[in-house]
């Protein structure tokens, strides 16, 4: 019961944000944000595109975008959309902050983000047909988006969990 | 051991195994033209251009001493992004992991496979090496830990104090000078680009690049503070 706490809060974290920040994105750009969900392959990468792209680099320069040429609402929300596991497995960490030891606060918020993740990229592998060339994160062929967006999610995962434990301050074991 | 000790120690196995891996790279590449275009950058002002790396490498050494400090510290900010994304790019595929399966040693172009598995090895293992070094010489987890970030944090402030020091000593020199730093992150490439070639100003560009070199070495500390508790493997 304490695991599933911080799992949860992160996936619902990590989902709801990401959709929100999508959204207003699209919104604010003149899109239609029901274009968000209209095929399997765009309802697909709400699920997996922020945790599988270079979320620091990304949002580093969106910050120095905004600094540049002043608050601009999408890069701010590029930025945040960016960030949006960070913030979902700081959540999920201090949610468990006082009912488990560090490992299983690790397990849940990692956990947390990956499951989201899979789902993403299996609806994406169904989908493939839908798009010609699959270009946001570089995979040409299904063979290699499903190993590579895998590990990628769970390495950036990794990074992410560790700042949700940097925050939070307890015994490893 | 006291604990100056193992921080010594720790960042010490950081600088040789850049070092170590350097030479490696530089071995491996030799005249390649796309390993020297991606882990060679360290031209000498008026070099021959198919100087293989090792040649570059002990060259800009000499000529260059200061910024080869800069290139080997800045070498704990590095952008493990890189991995599944970012700046790298071949063809269709950007960050290691994509371009290592589309370009595999059987594909239609092979050619990318080898630079691209050193490029790889130089981002990942001086980040990893003196996370495991700290793990194994520490006695609690906890020590393995502080002592890990601390590395890093403090490998961080050195690159950016050499990085500031650096700048402002060849501001108004050749932009060659800054090329070894950039190869690091290529987020640097980015401000280099910003604003030292279409805004000059250096005090813009010190803020810019400390900023990255301080938030990386700060994340890569943070994560490598989890591979060093794995690697202690004591309470």
């Amino acid at each position: 019961m304490k695991f599933i706490k911080g799992f949860i809060i992160t996936i619902a974290v990590y989902f709801g944000l990401s959709f929100l920040f999508l959204a207003l994105a699209t919104s604010i750009g003149g899109g239609d944000i029901s274009a968000l969900f209209s095929s399997t392959s765009s309802t697909a990468s709400i699920f997996y595109t922020s945790l599988a792209s270079p979320g620091i680099s990304t949002s580093i320069q969106a910050a120095f975008g905004i600094g540049i040429v002043g608050i601009d609402m999408i890069l701010l929300y590029i930025m945040l959309y960016a960030v949006t596991p960070a913030l979902a497995a700081i959540l999920g960490s201090l949610a468990e902050r006082k009912s488990n030891t560090l490992k299983h606060i690790f397990s849940a918020t990692w956990l947390g983000l990956m499951a989201p993740l899979a789902i993403g990229v299996i609806m994406q592998v169904a989908a493939w047909d839908e798009v010609a060339l699959f270009g946001v994160l570089g995979y040409t062929r299904w063979q290699w988006f499903l190993p590579g967006t895998l590990i990628m999610g769970a390495i950036m995962a990794f990074f992410w969990c560790s700042i949700g434990l940097l925050i939070i301050r307890k015994k490893w074991d | 051991m006291n604990r100056l000790a193992k921080l010594v120690i720790t960042i010490v196995s950081f600088i040789v195994t850049v070092f170590v891996l350097d030479i490696i790279a530089a071995a491996v590449i030799a005249d390649d033209t796309i390993g020297l275009a991606l882990v060679g950058n360290f031209p000498v002002s008026g070099a021959d251009p198919a100087l293989p790396l090792m040649d570059r490498y002990f060259q800009y050494m000499g000529t260059d001493t200061l910024g080869w400090l800069t290139y080997l510290f800045s070498n704990g900010a590095q952008n493990l992004e890189l991995i599944g994304g970012g700046a790298i790019a071949v063809g269709d595929a950007t960050g290691y992991i994509p371009i290592l399966m589309e370009f595999h040693p059987n594909s239609t172009a092979p050619q990318f496979f080898m630079p691209h598995v050193i490029g790889l090895t130089k981002l990942i293992v001086p980040l990893i090496v003196p996370a495991v070094v700290s793990g194994l010489i520490s006695k609690t987890t906890k020590q393995a830990l502080i002592n890990t970030f601390a590395a890093f944090l403090i490998i961080g402030v050195v690159a950016s104090v050499l990085n500031i020091i650096h700048v402002y000593m060849n501001w108004t020199s050749l932009g060659w000078k800054f090329n070894a730093t950039l190869q690091t992150n290529p987020l640097l490439v980015d401000f280099w680009t910003n604003y030292a070639m279409i805004v000059p100003d250096q005090t813009m560009y010190i803020v810019s690049t400390t900023t990255i070199i301080m938030v990386f070495s700060i994340v890569n500390g943070g994560v490598m503070c989890v591979v060093s508790a794995l690697s202690s493997r004591k309470k």
